[in-house]
């Protein structure tokens, strides 16, 4: 049952494990600093723009386009480049749960309306979370509502999603319950420590 | 499950296992190994997997089979990343321990994928058992229950490790030990010499008579040595096999009065087909209440009489 310590078939390294990963997966980011949550986000995406593929970061109104831009030029992403190939999309979605049908049919429609704007649409890749915030039981009962939905019809997805979640941010009272069930509804985990460094790993 | 006949007995008897050092080192290396998830994500998980056991966190990180089980349910496969590290943790605290027993982690088995978590506990838990049995405290009185033979070789030799022990050493066994686990007893009492006539006061009696023989020549006393004469019984369960069920209890009863001498005394008994005709369940509870240390061979867990003066 134990695996053996010379297995190099697990490279739990969140770097290496980002570079080998196959595409279409659903993968959960925990993090504990926002800096090396960023790293991780931006090596996903430019793993994927070095493949030719369509990459979407998603963010919510209270983050700043521009900002994000600069760090990612700063992580070596020719974001003008990429803007231009229209292969690198960073958009502001709004919080669906003001979305009168309810937060999965929300994000969905935002999600269907990025994806529909690709003008050649391939193999893409997305960051992105739908819930805002989820640090009240009723938004990570949604978000896992939205995970759910998607991780149970990932196969007909068509691309990557990189999910993130800052661990300190998640519904302190059952915090334990809650990051089980998103990983319950992963293919792969990554989770980095404060100091930077972390493991990950396929969870199936 | 042999074992098992002995571990309810204790249970009932309110033995408990004692908290060991194998138990310290599991723990620090699990928490080790799962706080790579970061401080946060570990102790939330942790607390959930607590919570849904009903246990403390220390009951959980020491109970390896749980700690493992949990981690799956949890992590699914990526339960082996935490794993493999737990077990390179415990590689490290393995090879650290007394290098010169045969128990000792060694580089092959380092090398080796089938050295699973488990057996490295086991190795850990033993060396510690002998240490234990080797500076065994006068006027204790140790069960050992065992299966293997070669498990009770090394107990035995713990127990009457010259480096260690200066003091008389006695031993009650089948024949003359031919091996040198035994080489610094100079007292053998043969199971034979005692059984014939089979009278109980006729066998204590004996048996009086060569403990006091063996006391004169306590080898620390005339050394002004404060190491306790030790006396072993390689397999009491020889008695039980060949029907002297109360002659035993009667001994391992009366060796109470023994022990108030700087004495300590390692009761072997080999469990192996010994079936419940001959040695029923109140029988055993007689015998194990008898010591105030119990060992199982098994899985080296060493347990303690709730009540140990009562014992002495």
């Amino acid at each position: 049952m134990t695996p053996p310590i010379w297995e190099d078939s697990i490279n739990p390294n969140p770097l290496k494990f980002l570079d080998t990963i196959d595409d279409f997966k659903h993968i959960v980011l925990f993090y504990e600093e926002p800096e090396s949550g960023r790293m991780i986000q931006f090596r996903f995406i430019k793993n994927g723009l070095s493949k030719g593929q369509h990459c979407i970061y998603t963010t919510h109104k209270d983050m700043d386009i521009p900002l994000i831009e600069n760090e990612m030029t700063n992580s070596d992403i020719d974001v003008e480049g990429y803007k231009k190939t229209n292969l690198l999309h960073i958009c502001q979605i709004p919080d669906p749960r003001s979305f009168r049908e309810g937060s999965v049919k929300g994000y969905d429609k935002f999600v269907k309306g990025i994806l529909a704007d690709l003008k050649h649409p391939s193999i893409f890749r997305i960051v992105s979370r739908a819930i805002p915030e989820v640090n009240r039981e009723e938004q990570i009962v949604d978000e896992l509502d939205v995970e759910r939905t998607y991780h149970s019809t990932f196969d007909s997805f068509g691309g990557s999603l990189l999910c993130s979640y800052s661990v300190e941010e998640i519904e302190p009272r059952n915090r334990g319950k809650w990051i089980v069930e998103l990983l319950q509804n992963h293919h792969s985990a990554i989770f980095l420590r404060k100091s930077g460094d972390g493991i990950a790993f396929n969870l199936e | 499950m042999q074992f098992q006949r002995y571990l309810n007995v204790l249970d009932e008897l309110g033995y408990f296992p004692l908290s060991s050092k194998t138990e310290e080192i599991l723990y620090d290396a699990a928490r080790k190994s799962i706080e790579r998830l970061g401080e946060s994500a570990s102790k939330a998980l942790l607390d959930h997997i607590c919570s849904i056991n009903e246990l403390s966190e220390k009951e959980l990180l020491t109970n390896y089979d749980l700690f493992e089980k949990s981690l799956y349910r949890v992590l699914r496969k990526g339960a082996e990343v935490i794993l493999r590290d737990l077990k390179r943790e415990l590689l490290v605290q393995a090879v650290l321990i007394d290098p010169n027993t045969d128990l000792s982690i060694r580089i092959s088995d380092i090398r080796n994928p089938g050295l699973a978590i488990g057996d490295i506990l086991k190795r850990i838990r033993a060396v510690e058992t002998l240490e234990f049995v080797r500076k065994t405290p006068s006027h204790t009185h140790i069960a050992f229950l065992y299966t293997n033979d070669n498990s009770k070789n090394n107990i035995l030799a713990a127990f009457f490790d010259t480096k260690i022990n200066s003091a008389a050493k006695g031993l009650f066994s089948f024949k003359k030990p031919a091996n040198n686990y035994v080489s610094g007893v100079e007292n053998i009492i043969l199971y034979e010499l005692l059984q014939e006539p089979r009278e109980y006061e006729v066998v204590v009696n004996r048996l009086a008579d060569w403990l006091a023989k063996l006391n004169p020549g306590n080898k620390s006393q005339q050394n002004n040595d404060d190491s306790p004469t030790r006396i072993a019984d390689e397999d009491a369960m020889w008695w039980v096999r060949n029907g002297f069920v109360s002659q035993i209890l009667g001994i391992e009863k009366s060796m109470v009065r023994y022990l108030q001498d700087n004495m300590s005394v390692l009761c072997g008994y080999n469990i192996s087909n010994v079936s419940k005709g001959h040695f029923d369940r109140e029988s055993i509870s007689t015998l194990i209440s008898t010591h105030d240390h119990v060992i199982l061979d098994e899985s080296s867990v060493m347990f303690r009489a709730a009540n140990m003066r009562g014992k002495i």
